[in-house]
């Protein structure tokens, strides 16, 4: 079991890193790492917060594991770490390349069981859903004619 | 190299032997350190929730094909478990007989899988999977999506992104589904739209 989802997570990460290459100005690691900006398409190309290196940080993006053994990928990563050092084997040669300052969305802070139970009914309430609903059809169908062709093709 | 074949064309261990001279054992063990090698190295980057500048930019990108306030595509699917241990053989026992399990993500249009849930176990359906998402505990909780990303759906404001989907999942807010019976020409053309962004995934 843990064999297979330690593959799940290698091909995950393997097709993430193929998708990388086709991302429009996903500024590359080794740019990001030492905070270059050559000009090309300048600060607003970049991420927030992507100049530093990673940090060292312990905390992993993996995720967790639940308890019927399951696990996730793509976790938070707490502190905006992601930074490769804490993760990295002896000898795997990645202190030259160290990976981006992820900053990953930062997450609300929970109030506490009030708000945790306002949200928890928030996302449940059927008729916000089905305004949602309702206005994201208007919203296609006023402009149905240039969102038809584009996706088309 | 040989390893790299196992991963990526699923070669049995032993079918480089006639070039690598490698035993079927120490491919097998080749193989497994590669994994978690790629998992300890890269896993941090590339398997993680995206930034603020992604989010945007994903947000911009399914605004332009008209969902504004989508944050990707979510699936699941059941599949077969050859090799379940025959001490999981229940819980992981799929209506159908077979031994099989549910693998749910998340993904965008490139695609890039921003979540991903491997190893629910074959008997729960879409629900169930879903109820046990870190990412669906994280939302109901109030935690995700960030609350200070506002959209604009047919002159409205709106603040909680979503996620668009297709099975049995309750009509959650964060979860636009298609019309289960289209009648109006509104409804089909939404219908189609939703379709061609959600096989995104």
């Amino acid at each position: 079991m843990k064999q297979l989802l330690t593959t799940y997570k290698a091909v995950c990460t393997l097709n993430n890193m193929c998708a990388e290459s086709r991302r429009d100005a996903f500024l590359s690691r080794r740019r990001r790492a030492r905070g270059i900006n050559d000009g090309e398409g300048g600060k607003d190309e970049g991420p927030a917060g992507a100049a530093a290196a990673g940090t060292g940080s312990e905390d992993s993006a993996d995720g967790g594991t639940d308890d019927n053994g399951a696990v996730a990928a793509g976790g938070p990563a707490p502190g905006g770490g992601g930074g490769a050092g804490g993760d990295v084997p002896a000898g795997a040669g990645a202190s030259a390349d160290p990976s981006p300052a992820l900053n990953a969305i930062e997450e609300a802070s929970v109030g506490g069981m009030v708000a945790v139970f306002d949200a928890w009914g928030e996302t449940r309430n059927p008729t916000e859903h089905e305004n949602l609903h309702a206005d994201l059809a208007a919203h296609v169908w006023s402009d149905r004619g240039t969102l038809m062709a584009s996706n088309a093709m | 190299m040989a390893a790299f074949c196992v991963i990526a064309y699923g070669n049995v261990a032993d079918r480089a032997n006639e070039y690598v001279r490698l035993s079927r054992s120490i491919m097998t063990e080749a193989t497994k350190l590669l994994l978690e090698f790629i998992v300890q190295l890269w896993g941090s980057t590339y398997s993680r929730r995206p930034n603020q500048w992604e989010l945007k930019k994903t947000m911009e990108r399914n605004a332009e094909r008209g969902f504004p306030g989508c944050m990707g595509s979510l699936d699941c699917t059941h599949g077969e478990w050859h090799q379940c241990p025959m001490g999981m053989a229940g819980a992981y026992q799929r209506r159908k007989g077979s031994r099989g399990m549910v693998v749910e993500a998340i993904c965008d249009e490139n695609p890039w899988i921003w979540h991903l849930l491997v190893g629910s176990r074959g008997s729960l359906n879409d629900i169930n999977v879903l109820n046990h998402l870190p990412l669906y505990l994280d939302v109901t909780a109030g935690r995700l999506p960030p609350p200070d990303v506002p959209f604009v759906v047919n002159r409205s404001i709106r603040t909680l992104l979503y996620y668009l989907f297709y099975g049995i999942y309750p009509r959650y807010i964060f979860l636009v589904s298609p019309h289960p019976l289209p009648m109006t020409d509104e409804a089909k053309t939404f219908d189609f739209l939703q379709e061609a962004i959600r096989k995104d995934l």
